[in-house]
């Protein structure tokens, strides 16, 4: 055994189910419990029961895989997280996610109906099996996150008290709830309780919820109700595209809650205008003193300007002090299609260099920054420079300059914009600078392709290179499921 | 060995594209001769498969272990250090089925082992501490209970179920009554 390199012992280890590799394996010696723990830097792995077939390219129908392991068991997916690729960071995530994500009932994403599991009867088993252990099996333990987005999809309902058994029985931290689903469906009877109290009795330890506002009767009372009735919430998504003044929702909130509020995201579909957080910066007092995450921002949005030039040009008042977010370690950034930029900024460069300083400024702990492409004509007309080895220009030097700075004003193409995004990552404190292309995992493959290929990989092959010259700054591309 | 059969070992493919139609020998330094004729038994038998595809990531079917035909069973029916040598070899001759044949065989060996019997099995030395040890097994305390006979039991169940389903086309209507709702 001795003589079997690590790459082919990872490829061993990770056929083996969950209980064995997370158990046994990991007690054998040091170096394999380096290798479940991730530390040899090749086992991203994630435990995914709800890829289907026609969904993600899975040739196992997964939940007949399921079926005859025994409830839950489905271990054959084991597949690579996200970001980046074989290095420890990844990794150490991988074996964080290596928990289950149960979607119930995920019927869009299932075509094949026999393979579909009959909900009720899938949690039926699951808490029959609880009722006789007594011991939180290992699989339920495994329970992450637990997605009723599609409850009622025209496939009945669970019982309410089996959902809660359920539920109870695997106890996620995660709970996503799309509230347009549950408030809003004509297949959801009527006594259907799905108002916070309820779910706060059904389970107490949600961390985290999706908020979906589709629906008219949406406003910005579930959220509060929803940190109202959840004590450990902590982490808010958003989906805003029905929802106006959202700085008034968040300032509606009472103090106590507003504090706890660790994590603020909202999502942006490309059909739907931008809107931004950055307000949430620009207010006489932090608002959500607490935040650690906060997404999506747009990079180039006219007001990362104005956000530091107010304070540089009046005296400073109560109103244009700029409060920095020391918390924050992790922002989202949207690098949104030009089309539906609201404020097209005439000079993309400057914006460039604001938003590096305003970053720099606001949040002085920002740890890792994800850019998330959504601009289609991102980096495709780029071309490698055949010289490309000049050296990373100075830190606050943002507005570049070369001989491809003429054409370069209105396109992410050419090297001088390499330049600028250079020094932009130079300015700003973030170490870990993520790039991907869609949230959503249906479109992971041709996302995937777009970043290995053509014009957008080439320059961030080239900003890699370049950046590799800046002290503990590192790329990683990744197709990112969301968040 | 026909040229068929070394096709199969993707080492050897681009070394003979390499000599070309030449007698010449091709060295293969770190395969022993009783190990390189296991191989070529197992690349004769196999010679008529597709070869695989190149590696697609998103493929999950490569990582079940459980799908070994009997040829292959008996074949790899070897002692440990053979079967490491056979890995070995698959992998510095870039053979993928035998190399999956290989990983597959040792995932079965040691699925529902205790960490004592796999170091017994594979004579290795266990370099933790006591106290590290008792750390890491508290650690995945939560995954190391035994699979007990109900789960299976509740798949059975599951599965019978199913082609109930299938059976009273119960989930045919179900599909389109979905279908024609979207």
């Amino acid at each position: 055994m001795d003589t079997i390199p690590a790459e082919l012992l990872v490829q061993i280890l990770r056929r083996l189910p969950p209980r064995d590799f997370y158990g046994a394996a990991a007690i054998v010696c040091r170096r394999w419990s380096s290798i479940v723990r991730g530390e040899t830097g090749t086992v991203p792995i994630q435990i995914d029961i709800r890829a289907g077939p026609g969904f993600r390219g899975h040739g196992v129908p997964p939940w007949t895989e399921l079926a005859k392991a025994g409830p839950l068991m489905m271990y054959e997916t084991f597949q690579p997280v996200g970001v980046g690729s074989g290095n420890s960071e990844t990794v150490l995530k991988g074996y964080a996610a290596a928990k289950m994500e149960v979607v119930l009932p995920a019927s869009k994403i299932f075509l094949v109906p026999p393979l579909v599991p009959d909900v009720e009867m899938l949690i039926k088993t699951v808490v029959e099996e609880q009722g006789e252990s007594k011991v939180p099996t290992a699989i339920l333990f495994l329970v992450k996150s637990v997605d009723l987005s599609a409850l009622g999809d025209g496939r009945g309902l669970p019982s309410q008290d089996s959902i809660g058994n359920f539920l109870r029985a695997a106890n996620p931290s995660k709970l996503v709830l799309n509230t347009d689903r549950i408030f809003n469906n004509p297949q959801i009877p009527q006594s259907y309780d799905g108002t916070f109290p309820h779910i706060a009795s059904v389970f107490p330890s949600v961390q985290s919820i999706f908020v979906s506002p589709r629906g008219p009767e949406f406003s910005s009372e579930y959220t509060s109700d929803a940190l109202e009735a959840l004590p450990n919430l902590q982490s808010l998504k958003l989906d805003p595209s029905g929802l106006r003044g959202t700085m008034d929702m968040i300032l509606a909130f009472p103090p106590q809650h507003r504090h706890r509020i660790k994590s603020f995201i909202s999502y942006f579909g490309s059909d739907f205008p931008p809107w931004t957080l950055l307000d949430l910066f620009r207010t006489p007092l932090p608002v959500l003193p607490q935040l650690v995450e906060c997404g999506e921002v747009d990079l180039y949005d006219r007001r990362w300007h104005t956000i530091l030039s107010s304070r540089n040009t009046l005296p400073p008042t109560q109103t244009n002090v700029v409060f920095p977010y020391p918390n924050i370690h992790t922002l989202r950034v949207r690098i949104s299609p030009r089309v539906s930029r609201p404020t097209p900024p005439q000079r993309p460069i400057e914006t460039l260099k604001a938003f590096a300083e305003a970053v720099a400024e606001l949040f002085p702990s920002l740890q890792h920054i994800h850019f998330r492409i959504q601009d289609p004509s991102f980096g495709v007309k780029y071309v490698s420079s055949p010289s490309g080895a000049a050296p990373a220009p100075a830190p606050g030097n943002v507005t570049g300059s070369g001989p491809n700075e003429s054409r370069s004003r209105s396109d992410h193409s050419s090297v001088g914009e390499l330049d600028r995004w250079v020094a932009m990552i130079a300015t700003i404190p973030a170490r870990r600078i993520y790039f991907s292309m869609m949230p959503t995992g249906h479109m992971r493959r041709s996302a995937a392709l777009r970043l290995r290929n053509g014009g957008l990989a080439m320059f961030i092959k080239d900003l890699k290179e370049r950046c590799a010259r800046l002290q503990g700054k590192r790329i990683y591309t990744g197709h990112v499921a969301w968040p | 060995v026909d040229k068929e059969v070394a096709d199969r070992s993707v080492l050897l493919k681009n070394m003979l594209e390499d000599v070309g139609e030449s007698d010449k020998p091709i060295p293969l330094p770190n395969v022993t001769g009783k190990v390189l004729k296991k191989v070529i038994t197992y690349c004769e038998h196999h010679r008529n498969d597709p070869l695989p595809q190149p590696d697609d990531d998103l493929d999950d079917t490569k990582r079940r272990s459980d799908d070994i035909d009997d040829w292959d069973a008996d074949f790899i029916k070897v002692d440990n250090d053979q079967l490491f040598e056979l890995i070995l070899a698959a992998n510095y001759m870039d053979i993928k089925p035998l190399l999956d044949l290989g990983c597959k065989t040792v995932a079965n060996m040691i699925k529902g082992k205790t960490p004592e019997q796999i170091r017994e099995m594979f004579n290795i030395e266990n370099d933790f501490t006591p106290e590290e040890e008792e750390q890491i097994r508290k650690e995945n305390e939560y995954v190391s209970l035994p699979l007990d006979d109900s789960m299976m039991l509740g798949g059975i169940a599951c599965l019978l179920y199913y082609s109930l389903c299938i059976a009273n086309q119960s989930g045919c209507q179900h599909y389109h009554r979905w279908a024609s709702e979207s």
